[in-house]
């Protein structure tokens, strides 16, 4: 009885993959402050992307996305070759290929928590292991074939797996964002797309349940791509030939739908170690060995392990610590964030209108510099209508959008003052962009300090739409894409 | 008769029982809360429809159709910590032998020199890559699109 017992509390011990699971999902989402605040990181170490599959629009999100930097690195092929991204994932594959993700995706652990609810489960079968074919299919079509024909053909990012099927990217950013009380505006953008997206998460969820993995093997392009290098990527579970006599306990016990080890399905988890009898199996780095079956060894090689095993989780303990203290603290452009989600110092005006972004409040006056030579004062619009619209030449739903402000300007030409600002940060020239577009408000590009953003509450997610009465009080301020009936019903509102 | 031998005699063991208990919940938990967000969405869609500035969803309607559903998530945690510390699982079958012993042990290899030399190409060939990325502005691709983010390309809306 005390046996079983014993036995029970050891299988809940947390095994050396899940710490440094654990681990990774932390050090992939070590700005904490982001949960607290919901503002998403936006220091330069989003350069780097991050190995897992891990949104870069969760609050929480170090690095950026791999699979979707792919994407938009596609979607951008017509200004710019995407070396960067094709060296960084050749760069994980060759180094780690899936044993990205057995031991560090953060997706990869939630679906394995999940899986650990006890419920009945689907074992591996042909018809998984045909499934699993399907991850290859989605990798063509959503994540190569419409974003690369999206941004030849129509100049238009649009990173088609994570809008429609990541649901990493609901529930670490939609639902990591939305679930922060500071981002309730944030609610108002929510429609179908949300909703086809929140059902396929919870679908997924339900998979993983009942289907070790499920996303994993089905779905996941990220993991297809790294399947590719699993042949000869540096780290993964290696099968000694001399010892192996080929009983295939190895495969049969595998949760994923091998059909060796170290094939294109395998995630080099090295549980098939705990299996095989003959102790073949190990997990290496190149020659060097990074676990030894249990017993293979000689108890001297233990024991350096072991001692080496301590070192290492002491440095990268180190590391945390640091990554830790830069994300919430030390960064620059994070200690620059306290500034930007506050309220601007309350000024009364000469109306005892307060001065600030939200509605009811006297946005302050700016003046800022048009692609076009003119300058836009705030001031000189009082008696009309202004709409300020916050747009990126890599936003698609903004591009879409910059037709109907267009309209609504030539509508009420006269009545009503119009400027798009795009952000300080130009990754296409917004003046080549613009040239044959024909729109007749003016465009301009905020100044290096952002001035315009911090003015209006610009945030880290676009497009956003400012509008104010002829008082240049603020009647609406929403990161929202908009139609044209509602650019309708927000002049009426403020023409009132 | 202990509550295990009624199991026994009924043909059901109280593992399985535990296991189609928890099945159930999990499914039924997921198409309630796949109902509920519908609802809002339907009802959100309706009102708009009439009047363009109304908003969809909200955090009341999502707290109002996540609250009833409270219960049921509850439960559902407690059974999974009870099943986790009382060691239940699903241990079923494992596939059969779908190889022959032969065929695993010829395909069970380390890579060979011919991979390490392969393995060492693409390694240069990434790093050059990464190199000219930074050079041809790609890489400021990167943190632009991670940092400002498009709220319809994240599924937002």
């Amino acid at each position: 009885m005390d046996n079983r017992k014993t036995n029970r509390l050891q299988a809940l011990r947390p095994s050396t993959r899940r710490l440094v699971q654990l681990y990774s999902a932390l050090l992939h989402n070590a700005h904490l402050k982001g949960f607290i605040d919901g503002e998403i990181y936006q220091g330069k170490a989003k350069y780097a992307c991050v190995p897992g599959l891990n949104c870069y629009s969760c609050p929480g999100a170090a690095g950026a996305c791999p699979l979707g930097a792919l994407q938009n690195a596609l979607a951008s092929t017509g200004h710019r070759a995407g070396w960067y991204m094709l060296g960084i994932l050749l760069l994980f594959g060759v180094m780690l290929g899936r044993t990205i993700c057995g031991w560090i995706c953060p997706f990869g652990l939630i679906q394995e928590l999940l899986n650990r609810i006890p419920t009945f489960k689907l074992r591996k079968s042909r018809v998984t292991r045909a499934l699993s074919w399907l991850k290859y299919a989605v990798l063509a079509v959503f994540v190569l074939a419409i974003p690369l024909w999206y941004g030849l053909q129509h100049d238009l990012p649009l990173p088609a797996f994570c809008k429609y099927i990541c649901p990493a990217g609901t529930f670490e950013g939609a639902v990591g964002l939305l679930s922060n009380p500071n981002n309730d505006g944030l609610f108002g953008m929510l429609g179908a797309l949300f909703t086809n997206k929140l059902v396929i998460m919870l679908v997924i969820g339900l998979a993983c349940i009942f289907c070790y993995r499920a996303f994993c093997r089905f779905l996941c392009p990220l993991g297809a791509i790294y399947g590719l290098f699993n042949r000869f990527c540096l780290v993964g579970v290696r099968v000694d030939a001399g010892r192996c006599n080929g009983c295939g306990a190895c495969v049969r016990h595998c949760g994923m739908d091998v059909r060796h080890v170290g094939d294109h399905e395998c995630i080099h988890c090295a549980k098939c170690m705990d299996v095989c009898a003959q102790k073949a199996i190990s997990l290496k780095a190149g020659r060097l060995t990074l676990k030894a079956p249990a017993g293979a060894e000689a108890p001297e090689i233990q024991k350096k392990r072991k001692k080496a095993g301590r070192v290492a989780w002491g440095a990268a303990l180190a590391v945390l610590c640091f990554a830790l203290a830069w994300f919430n603290f030390l960064d620059p452009a994070v200690r620059a964030e306290k500034g930007t989600g506050a309220a601007l110092p309350a000024e009364q005006s000469a109306e005892e209108i307060p001065v600030g972004y939200e509605p009811g409040m006297r946005l302050k006056d700016f003046s800022i510099a048009c692609l076009d030579g003119s300058e836009f004062r705030l001031a000189d619009t009082r008696g009309k209508v202004v709409f300020i619209n916050l747009w990126a030449t890599y936003c698609t739903p903004c591009i879409k959008e910059l037709p109907y402000f267009d309209a609504l300007y030539r509508e009420h030409e006269g009545d009503i003052a119009m400027l798009a600002v795009h952000p300080s940060m130009v990754l296409d020239d917004p003046a080549a962009f613009l040239a044959d577009k024909g729109y007749a408000f003016p465009f301009a590009v905020d100044t290096e300090d952002d001035a315009v953003w911090g003015i209006v509450k610009g945030t880290s997610t676009l497009p956003q739409t400012i509008v104010l009465d002829r008082n240049g009080v603020v009647t609406y301020n929403q990161i929202k894409s908009v139609t044209p009936e509602m650019l309708d019903a927000l002049y009426a509102q403020a023409a009132e | 008769m202990t509550r295990n031998d009624v199991f026994k005699g009924a043909g059901v063991s109280k593992k399985k029982l535990f296991l189609a208990v928890l099945s159930v919940l999990c499914a039924v938990l997921t198409v309630l809360m796949i109902a509920a967000a519908v609802g809002i969405y339907r009802e959100g869609a309706a009102i708009r429809a009439e009047q363009p500035l109304s908003w969809i969803y909200s955090r009341e309607k999502a707290a109002s159709g996540l609250a009833p559903l409270l219960p049921l998530f509850v439960v559902i945690l407690v059974l999974t910590a009870a099943g986790l510390v009382l060691g239940i699982r699903d241990d079923g079958k494992r596939p059969a032998k779908s190889q022959t012993m032969t065929d695993v042990k010829a395909k069970n290899r380390e890579p060979g020199a011919k991979d390490r030399v392969l393995r060492l190409s693409l390694l240069v060939l990434a790093v050059l890559l990464i190199v000219a990325g930074v050079l041809n502005g790609s890489a400021l691709d990167v943190l632009g699109k991670a940092i400002k983010i498009c709220t319809e390309c994240v599924g937002l809306g």
